[in-house]
């Protein structure tokens, strides 16, 4: 194993060139690459397992070239990202051998080089131990995305892609400059230590420290999608080829949150810095349920619809985050448990977007639009990709026996344990609780749009097929591992909990913070309600669907279909078919007639003079348009001064003399 | 010897090619690229194996002197000016087709203009340096007078008034300098810089006069107006070459001419606190010029719809983040400190040169197929074909920059070397820096986006499958883009060259 990682950059340039050399044969290249996925899961995974095991970061080297090597360094708190990245690889890469083919024209040398680039500078990213590295691997895996985002060339996919680059590339700026303040004090390169200096800063001068933290923060944020740096996201996951979009989604997304542990574990020592980014965090984390959630509501795109369910759960991730900040200095059993339910959300919602990108994807594929008011019915063309969705929308809608239900579980319980502390809190586990319920509204639109309902004229026309095997598989593994962690979550929960452990180890032991129950089933935190909960709540809602199709059968007899009566007129099938926006349209008008209500309230509508008045056009309207206004205005004048005169110029280089004279003699 | 060969060489090529350029400006131009791979050669021959000084008549109380010498920092810029020179060279070929006729005075004004470069470099007398510091914008001036785009006349007057006027100022800090040492080898200067102390007010009154007359052709805010008229109506390969070495040989001026002479010798002279009272004021102003500078021309950028002069007001960013980095650096100097920022704002000239060459060729090549300046019409410009999308990608990507592109990893070097807790007001500055680097990727993004996505109203729509891309046009930019990539990979190497010479280990 220790040959394999020393060799894995050298190999890894080997399969690069043997991709580079074949790309006109397609079937090579991308079997090249997914032998190449799996080279690279097996030393890194193992070896981070093994970090996490023993406990302690393991110091290894990888040959460069000859007699020079590279240090890297596999810690406990990469070991759950390492583990999902070497996981997904794969299963992405043979998703996308098929998938890429429906673009026409094969454009091999653009995708599959470049992944394995991507793949290698990745398991680089979470392992390098060196502050120009860690940069500089950032800004590769964000390059080579971004040329992955943009495989079709279409107009959409380049602007998805171009944005996704702006927004990468202005916010590592502040990374770098955060680090070069970090590198100035310490007159070291080692990322791990400039990164605990950040600890003694703060406790000294908190300003700075807070500066250094923002500083750091931004491009994880960023990376992450966490709302106020989140427009980036839609585009681009709608946009770049599915079985893309599932990695993106399921393990590039996650750099940001590594990097938020990473900046947030070396500063929690300070109160202020706790107190001051745990309540942002919050707030964000509770915008992007709420947006995410809002909008997958909205969503006719089903990739889109899934986007939108990214943001909502990296805002799970990110509220833990953030409880986890304020609860450190009052009660170690809340804060163990919301660092660790953010982890564990994060395995768990990597592996089920991953499964429901593939899906989509396989719809795509098959269908060629990303309108689900123009698919339908594909349920009896398409079964195994119909199972796989109904695993992903179960296990994303939060039910029990699949895998996000306990990290949900976790999540609220997290949110109600915090209300204790800071009961302000218990209203974060509400809009949690509201958000979970909206996006399972939406996910259930995209199950029974896509699968469920009468095959529409595309269907029809375009003689649907079950797509190839090699599609098949990857979602077929992934649901499977979506009912396994559900069905059996205490190893893995316990393992993450190790990474919790050691990162702070004054925290209590699992058993004190979990209740092991003698049933394998569910794992759950001590401190709210019985062991028996879960399966009860299991139990009566699995109860509940049996009866309700027992009812359902008994209310409507027998069912009959019947061809529709159109008086001779010739209407297309869609006319008459049930739309997606159904499934907000009844919502509204009652929504609206609340909403109407309350505007006829004096005291609301002063407020709302006062909010939109003063705040918006004041504040931000005048704000904005100034500086934008000031800028156009100051370019439009100072262009007319490339048109002066000889003598102006010259007037003009003497006064500069001038008072650069001044300035130096005095 | 080999120092003075390499000046000649390509002066004894002019008759050639001026003369084999009316058969075919194919063989003219190879003969001049003969040349400068010549020059090239022997360079690096004496950069080796030495001897790296070459005096051939100096004497003190003489005003004029002759003495050629090459260390590090003039080694690697030659090699940038080499391999510039080549590629635009390369790239006339077909381009300078569509441009006026009389070729053949154009390729002796490129030839021409290559030793009067290098002679900047490796110069060690003041004179010597100032003669060929001041005679490299006339070949420039007179090209753009002839085959620019537009207005070339009064564009190569102002120019010209620019470059006189900061001449003047030089040579009277020239002079200045002469009065009080009766010399002006730069070792002689370094050597004797104590002399000096008596005069203080003197001191900065050179200071001063040499700083505003280097400032003009770096440029800075006030005294910028001649480079994006020049730079954008010139033909592309001399955008290329005044852009990519001509206000770089500023920069290398700055370092070599006031740094390395005048200022740093003080360290071991004097003691601090007079050094503070001596170069405080100057680290102070090229620190707020070069902050007016880069937001000044980072909005206008942002604004411009010119192809070309998009890329030369990008060019004052970047002239102005080697002045912010290197000022950066002379402050550490007051208290102390290793000079780190300086040895990241040489490297970023390098990496700079190389990268905004290669923009201007592209934009002239954009220029050449389309006939279209607008950046509003260009849309899909990059989709002519596949060598121009992956040239034209990784061109901008350069100057965003991303890694394996080398200005990528000068810019994070100056960035991470530019902040040390014994400057004051030193977190504002980084700040502020970190803003104006945002700001240039910001601009440079725009470029791509304008480009690269296909719009409607596109000039370019009509030529979709029916462009001939000329072949030495891509193997000249792919030239460039090859070293930027050498360059990136080698860049820490080079880095710690530059930082290991500064230091004298």
């Amino acid at each position: 194993m220790d040959i394999l990682l020393n060799y894995s950059i050298l190999i890894s340039a080997l399969f690069i060139l043997l991709q580079l050399s074949s790309h006109r044969r397609y079937g090579i290249c991308s079997y090249t690459c997914l032998v190449h996925t799996v080279f690279l899961a097996v030393p890194f995974s193992y070896f981070s397992l093994k970090a996490l095991l023993i406990g302690q970061n393991l110091v290894k080297q990888i040959i460069l070239i000859p007699s020079y090597s590279l240090s890297i360094l596999f810690t406990p708190t990469s070991t759950p990202f390492i583990t999902l990245l070497s996981f997904l690889l794969p299963l992405t890469v043979l998703h996308s051998v098929k998938y890429l083919t429906r673009y026409g024209k094969l454009a091999t040398l653009r995708f599959y080089p470049i992944l394995s680039v991507l793949a290698l500078t990745t398991y680089l990213f979470f392992t390098t131990n060196n502050v120009i590295l860690f940069v500089v691997l950032l800004e590769i895996i964000t390059v080579t995305s971004c040329i992955l985002v943009a495989y079709g060339m279409k107009r959409e996919e380049i602007t998805a892609s171009i944005t996704y680059l702006t927004f990468s590339v202005i916010t590592t700026k502040f990374l770098i400059g955060g680090l070069a303040i970090l590198v100035s004090l310490t007159g070291s390169y080692v990322l791990l230590e400039n990164l605990k200096l950040l600890s003694k800063i703060s406790s000294e001068n908190t300003f700075l420290g807070l500066a250094i933290v923002t500083l750091l923060l931004i491009p994880f944020l960023m990376k992450a999608a966490v709302p106020p740096l989140h427009f980036w996201l839609p585009n681009v996951y709608a946009e770049a080829p599915s079985s893309f979009s599932a990695l993106l989604s399921g393990v590039l997304s996650k750099i940001g949150i590594y990097g938020l542990i990473l900046v947030l574990t070396n500063t929690v020592t300070t109160t202020l810095i706790c107190q001051v980014w745990g309540s942002i965090l919050v707030v964000l984390g509770i915008i992007g349920i709420l947006i995410g959630s809002l909008q997958m509501l909205l969503m006719e795109d089903y990739k889109k619809l899934i986007a939108y369910s990214s943001i909502e759960h990296i805002g799970y991730i990110v509220l833990c985050l953030g409880i986890w900040l304020l609860t450190f200095h009052v009660d170690p059993l809340v804060s163990a448990l919301a660092f660790t339910t953010a982890i564990v959300h994060v395995i768990n919602h990597g592996i089920t977007k991953a499964l429901l990108f593939l899906n989509s994807g396989s719809i795509l594929y098959t269908t060629g639009t990303r309108d689900l008011g123009s698919i339908g019915g594909l349920s009896r063309y398409m079964p195994y990709t119909c199972v796989a969705a109904i695993i992903g929308v179960l296990t994303m809608a939060g039910l029990p026996l699949f895998a996000v239900f306990l990290s949900k579980w976790l999540v609220y319980t997290t949110c109600l344990l915090a209300g204790e502390v800071y009961s302000v809190l218990y209203v974060s586990c509400i809009l949690a609780l509201i958000g979970s319920l909206l996006s399972a509204i939406a996910y259930s639109k995209y199950l029974t749009e896509a699968f469920f309902t009468t095959p529409s004229e595309i269907v029809l026309q375009r003689g649907i097929r079950e797509v190839p095997k090699s599609m098949i598989i990857p979602q077929m593994i992934l649901a499977l591992a979506c009912v396994a962690l559900g069905l059996y979550p205490y190893p893995y929960v316990s393992t993450l909990y190790r990474v919790t452990r050691l990162l702070v180890p004054e925290y209590p032991s699992f058993t004190e913070v979990f209740t092991v129950p003698t049933l394998p089933v569910v794992v759950l935190p001590k401190g709210l309600g019985s062991t028996w909960l879960p399966l009860i709540v299991g139990l009566t809602l699995a109860i509940g669907c049996v009866v309700g199709f027992t009812l359902k059968g008994v209310s409507l007899g027998v069912r009959k279909l019947v061809p529709l009566w159109l008086s001779g007129e010739v209407i297309s099938l869609d006319y008459v078919r049930y739309k997606s926006y159904g499934v907000y349209s009844t919502i509204r008008p009652t929504v609206w007639k609340y909403v109407r209500a309350l505007t006829k309230i004096e005291a609301l509508q002063n407020l709302r003079k006062i909010a939109y008045g003063r705040v918006y056009e004041v504040y931000l309207g005048r704000v904005y348009e100034g500086i934008t206004y000031l800028v156009i205005r100051f370019a439009s004048i100072t262009r007319r001064s490339m048109l002066g005169e000889l003598c102006t110029y010259l007037a003009v280089i003497f006064l500069f003399l001038t008072i650069v004279l001044t300035v130096m003699v005095t | 010897m080999y120092l003075l060969l390499s000046l000649v060489i390509p002066l004894l090529a002019v008759p050639f090619v001026y003369l084999t350029c009316r058969r075919s400006d194919k063989v003219a131009s190879s003969i001049a690229i003969a040349s400068y791979i010549i020059s090239t050669v022997l360079l690096t021959y004496s950069y080796i194996y030495g001897p790296r000084v070459e005096v051939y008549y100096e004497k003190v109380g003489s005003l004029f002197g002759v003495s050629l010498f090459i260390d590090e920092l003039s080694y690697v810029l030659c090699l940038v000016t080499s391999i510039l020179f080549i590629s635009a060279t390369l790239y006339s070929i077909d381009y300078i087709r569509y441009r006026p006729d009389g070729y053949e005075l154009y390729y002796t004004l490129l030839l021409l203009l290559y030793p009067l470069i290098l002679g900047i470099f490796i110069s060690q007398n003041l004179i010597l340096w100032f003669i060929f510091y001041e005679f490299s914008m006339v070949p420039a001036i007179l090209i753009i007078a002839k085959w620019g785009y537009r207005e070339t006349i009064r564009i190569s007057i102002l120019t010209l008034m620019f470059t006189v006027v900061g001449g003047f100022i030089i040579l009277v800090g020239l002079l200045l300098v002469f009065d009080t040492l009766k010399s002006l080898n730069m070792a002689f200067i370094s050597h004797r810089i104590a002399s000096f102390l008596t005069t203080i007010p003197k001191y900065k009154i050179i200071i001063a006069l040499l700083l505003v007359g280097l400032l003009i052709k770096l440029p800075s805010f006030p005294l910028h107006y001649w480079l994006p008229l020049a730079h954008a109506e010139a033909p592309a390969p001399l955008s290329a070459i005044l852009s990519g070495i001509i206000i770089e040989t500023a920069a290398y001026s700055i370092f070599r001419v006031l740094y390395m002479t005048l200022v740093k010798p003080l360290v071991r002279t004097v003691e601090l606190t007079t050094l503070a009272t001596m170069i405080t004021p100057f680290a102070l102003i090229c620190m707020s010029v070069a902050l007016v500078s880069i937001f000044y021309s980072g909005v206008m950028a942002l604004r411009e719809r010119d192809v070309k002069r998009v890329v030369a007001f990008s060019s004052i960013t970047h002239m102005n983040f080697i002045l912010l980095a290197f000022s950066i650096g002379v402050m550490g100097l007051v208290y102390g400190i290793p000079e780190l920022a300086i040895a990241a704002s040489m490297y970023h000239t390098i990496t700079h040169s190389l990268s905004k060459g290669l923009w201007f060729l592209l934009a002239g090549l954009i220029m050449y197929l389309v006939h279209e300046r607008d950046l509003m019409k260009l849309g899909g410009a990059l989709q002519l074909s596949r060598a121009i999308q992956f040239i034209g990608i990784s061109t901008l990507l350069a100057m965003v920059p991303v890694p394996p592109f080398a200005c990528f990893f000068s810019e994070l070097l100056m960035l991470l070397t530019s902040y040390s807790t014994s400057i004051p007001y030193s977190g504002l500055v980084l700040i502020l820096f970190v803003c104006g680097i945002a700001l240039s990727s910001g601009y440079t993004l725009r470029y791509l986006y304008l480009t690269w996505v296909r719009s409607t109203n596109s000039a370019v729509i009509h030529l979709r499958g029916n462009v001939h891309v000329p072949k030495t046009m891509l193997v000249s930019m792919s030239i460039l883009l090859t070293s930027i990539v050498i360059f990136g990979v080698l860049s820490f190497y080079v880095y710690m060259r530059l930082v290991r010479w500064l230091h004298g280990i």
